[in-house]
């Protein structure tokens, strides 16, 4: 279904990464957590807030772009916009901010995302049907008791472990392949404390077949971006990270974390869509991939991700990911800050992060001669995915 | 009239007492006769299918809940056991009755009751509020006292402020245009499946246009309810009366769509990709809706009690405007401001007058009497949230074993009350 795309693939760059500390409980509005990952991000660009003409974030974020913007003393904005279905637009930030930048709409984009998502409102509460069309259709789900993100992902898992043979061990390959690499991060919440596939079978049941190590921590954090074009880049501190490929996907029968409907279930088509548009802006293949930053908030969307993105055939994951191949020295490492599951719960921009410092040579778990990181953002709901390449 | 008052009052709070019997209370109120007056008076009021009330036929077991009430009122109990009361708390009201029926008082006969009211205790936030309560038995008996039958009142004084919003147990989806035929059909029994007019092709979950044509127009199928699980989960959390964890599963109807439901009636460790299930549908309550619910095609195709019985009663709709709340109350004598005075009411925290409960009682008992003549042994009538005057109440029964009726009560803002009935020699269980 995905055709021609004309993405400026190589045209912009992230220039600055920020983020505060990752807590439970951060003792500050989330405004301030915003602003701080903002000025964490200019300092690192090399740039003032009078820089800042265009500002992004997600559509769940409690921080308006004016309060962001008048807190730091930003002189006008002249983009912002924000990206919907919660963790899914994490990397969509980042296209809306290129195609902004190329368009000339704005000059520096700031990406922004920060919660007291643990000390606050927690998302794995149950969903409350609200009076959206969507509000309405979560209640097909919410009124039998299928109320919360894990219990969502665990039909699909199910049935995807039901048709394939996969098991519970296989998704606690992934949990373990982060926690290790959350181990040897300071930032990581789980720092020095990696798990051993004997302690993820034998932690409590969320939702059969979920266990409780199966679901991404929970966090209090901001993380922010700064975006602006390839030639501007070339001025600031840093080695830029070049945009090579970003898009967005929501296939047929989509639902918000429950297109149940679809012929199949086992399956994340719209991460497909996404990976499709990917490899044709950036000319790349899943090989060219140095490392990746797969959306963990469920360990098995992690192993449907590497089969729709074509890193294996469908149904394949499981041995794909046998033998330490997600791990640091791997065939393929994932999420080498400890993602999800070991760093941080926001909404996967400081995912984004890591690619950056993976990309730069400043990362605590570094690849060697790291050139091509991709990244992706929340699935079961509809997705987005970002190449970032070294290369212009 | 009160012919013997005691009240044990060695442990009130402020007295420091420790380890002493609580208060507790007992008096015998001769009532004289209930007479044919009384009877019509009562059932005109409330607008009850009753036989035309004469001298000697017996009084019916319906009115016995306001007898016990007005016993209480004559015996003057309430002040003794919970003070004066004032500001703080509401009213006392009775939240709870139950009836165990044994012989017959006849119309014309004097009337015996024999009150006994067990400690007043704090009362713990329910579906009517919280405060303190007290357990009441009331022994009603004819000439002689030969035979008696027990009501057993449970009565709140509810610490004042806003009357109780009321919580369902279940998640309640919300019902909107697009909606409300499907949630509509399962309140009569039916598992509907949208249908395109156009080209026919069925969908689940319903919106307002076919994805396969783009048609708007559309009707409905009834679908056979039975399918086949095609994937689930097994949640460790609570929801409604489900003992947990309980499963959601992925249903795939015979017709070719897919709808999620819970799987009841089988242990969730047995339950499998594959297995064959069948719709039964869990019946409405005053705070929740009617919902389909799948069990084992195999198995005995029972909902687990705790869950109700699939097999419902034709609803009525009864209308209360405020005389009739009044009336209902004031002729069961039954004199409390909160069923008759709306500044009361107010001041209690209550957007209107309040139905009274033997009042309910007896609408539930009409309610029942068309549907099963058989005797009444037992009938237990619970307050949900208020039912407040100016409403439409809305009586639904199922038959929820051989010889019980469940029936649920509720209006639109969410008031009601649950009772169960237990009949011998009931017509359907012969």
């Amino acid at each position: 279904m995905t055709s021609s795309t004309s993405f400026p693939t190589g045209k912009t760059a992230i220039v600055g990464i920020g983020a505060t500390e990752f807590s439970k409980q951060s003792g500050r509005s989330e405004l301030q957590l915003a602003i701080e990952a903002t000025q964490h991000a200019l300092r690192d660009a090399g740039l003032k807030p009078s820089d800042i003409d265009g500002l992004v974030t997600f559509m769940s974020d409690t921080s308006s772009e004016i309060d962001v913007a008048r807190s730091l003393g930003m002189q006008g904005l002249r983009f912002f916009t924000r990206t919907p279905y919660g963790g899914g637009g994490t990397c969509a930030t980042i296209m809306l901010a290129s195609l902004a930048v190329n368009a000339g709409l704005a000059d520096y984009v700031v990406c922004y995302r920060a919660f007291n998502e643990r000390s606050g409102n927690r998302f794995g509460a149950p969903a409350v049907p609200v009076a959206t069309s969507q509000g309405i259709n979560m209640g097909w789900y919410t009124t039998f008791g299928l109320a919360t993100p894990a219990s969502f992902i665990a039909m699909v898992a199910r049935r995807y472990m039901h048709e394939y043979g996969a098991t519970s061990e296989d998704f606690g390959r992934v949990a373990v392949a982060c926690r290790k690499h959350a181990a040897t991060n300071p930032n990581a919440w789980f720092y020095e404390k990696p798990i051993t596939i004997e302690e993820h079978q034998a932690s409590r049941w969320i939702v059969d077949p979920l266990h409780l190590l199966d679901c991404c921590q929970e966090s209090d954090g901001g993380v922010a971006v700064v975006v602006t074009s390839a030639e501007r880049a070339r001025d600031l501190p840093h080695r830029p990270v070049h945009i090579a490929g970003a898009a967005q996907g929501a296939a047929a029968g989509q639902e918000a974390m429950t297109s149940y409907a679809r012929d199949d279930i086992a399956c994340l088509p719209e991460m497909a869509m996404v990976g499709r548009q990917l490899w044709a802006q950036s000319g790349m293949a899943p090989s060219d991939i140095d490392c990746a930053i797969l959306y963990d908030h469920f360990t098995p969307f992690v192993l449907l991700q590497l089969e729709e993105l074509g890193f294996c055939a469908r149904g394949e994951a499981r041995h794909f990911i046998a033998g330490g191949n997600i791990e640091h020295g791997g065939k393929l490492p994932i999420n080498l800050h400890g993602g999800q599951l070991g760093e941080a719960y926001i909404h996967g921009m400081n995912g984004l992060n890591e690619a950056v410092r993976q990309i730069r040579g400043t990362a605590v778990n570094q690849v060697e001669d790291c050139r091509n990181v991709l990244v992706t953002a929340g699935t079961g709901v509809p997705t987005s995915g970002v190449v970032l390449r070294a290369d212009a | 009239m009160a012919e013997e008052l005691t009240l044990n009052d060695s442990s009130r709070p402020d007295s420091g007492g420790d380890g002493a019997a609580p208060v507790t209370g007992s008096v015998v109120v001769d009532m004289g006769p209930v007479t044919a007056f009384d009877i019509a008076r009562w059932s005109a009021a409330l607008g009850l299918d009753l036989d035309p009330p004469r001298d000697g036929m017996a009084v019916p077991a319906a009115f016995l809940p306001a007898l016990a009430c007005a016993a209480c009122e004559q015996g003057g109990l309430l002040p003794r056991l919970f003070g004066a009361g004032g500001e703080g708390v509401a009213p006392p009201q009775v939240i709870r009755i139950r009836t165990h029926l044994s012989g017959e008082i006849a119309v014309g006969q004097p009337v015996r009751v024999s009150l006994s009211a067990g400690p007043v205790e704090d009362y713990e936030e329910s579906a009517v509020g919280a405060g303190r309560a007290v357990r009441i038995a009331a022994g009603i008996s004819g000439d002689g006292g030969a035979s008696s039958s027990i009501v057993e009142l449970t009565i709140l004084q509810r610490n004042a402020g806003p009357a109780p919003t009321g919580r369902s147990r279940w998640p309640q989806p919300l019902v909107a245009n697009d909606n409300r035929f499907w949630w509509d059909g399962v309140d009569r029994g039916l598992l509907l499946i949208q249908r395109c007019k156009e080209c026919g092709t069925l969908r689940h979950p319903p919106g307002p246009s076919c994805p396969a044509c783009g048609s708007l127009s559309w009707d409905t199928v009834t679908a056979s309810g039975r399918g086949t699980v095609h994937s689930f989960t097994i949640n460790h959390s609570r929801l409604g009366d489900l003992p947990s964890p309980y499963v959601v599963g992925l249903i795939a109807l015979d017709e070719g769509v897919r709808i999620v439901s819970n799987i009841v009636g089988i242990d969730p460790a047995d339950v499998r990709i594959g297995m064959e299930v069948e719709v039964r549908f869990r019946p409405a309550n005053s705070l929740e809706r009617a919902m389909p619910l799948f069990v084992p095609a195999d198995g005995d195709g029972i909902l687990p009690a705790c869950l109700g019985a699939e097999t419902g009663l034709e609803p009525v709709d009864i209308e209360l405007p405020a005389a009739r709340v009044a009336g209902a109350a004031v002729a069961g004598n039954n004199l409390s401001p909160l069923h008759r005075d709306p500044a009361a009411a107010r001041a209690a925290g209550y957007a209107a007058t309040v139905l009274d409960l033997a009042s309910a009682a007896a609408f539930a008992h009409d309610y029942l009497r068309r549907h099963d003549p058989g005797r009444i042994e037992m009938f237990e009538v619970a307050a949900g949230r208020p039912v407040l005057a100016d409403t439409v109440l809305t009586i639904r029964g199922s038959r929820s074993g051989a010889h019980d009726f469940a029936i649920t009560a509720s209006t639109p803002l969410g008031g009601g009350f649950e009772a169960q009935f237990s009949i011998r020699d009931s017509e359907t269980s012969k």
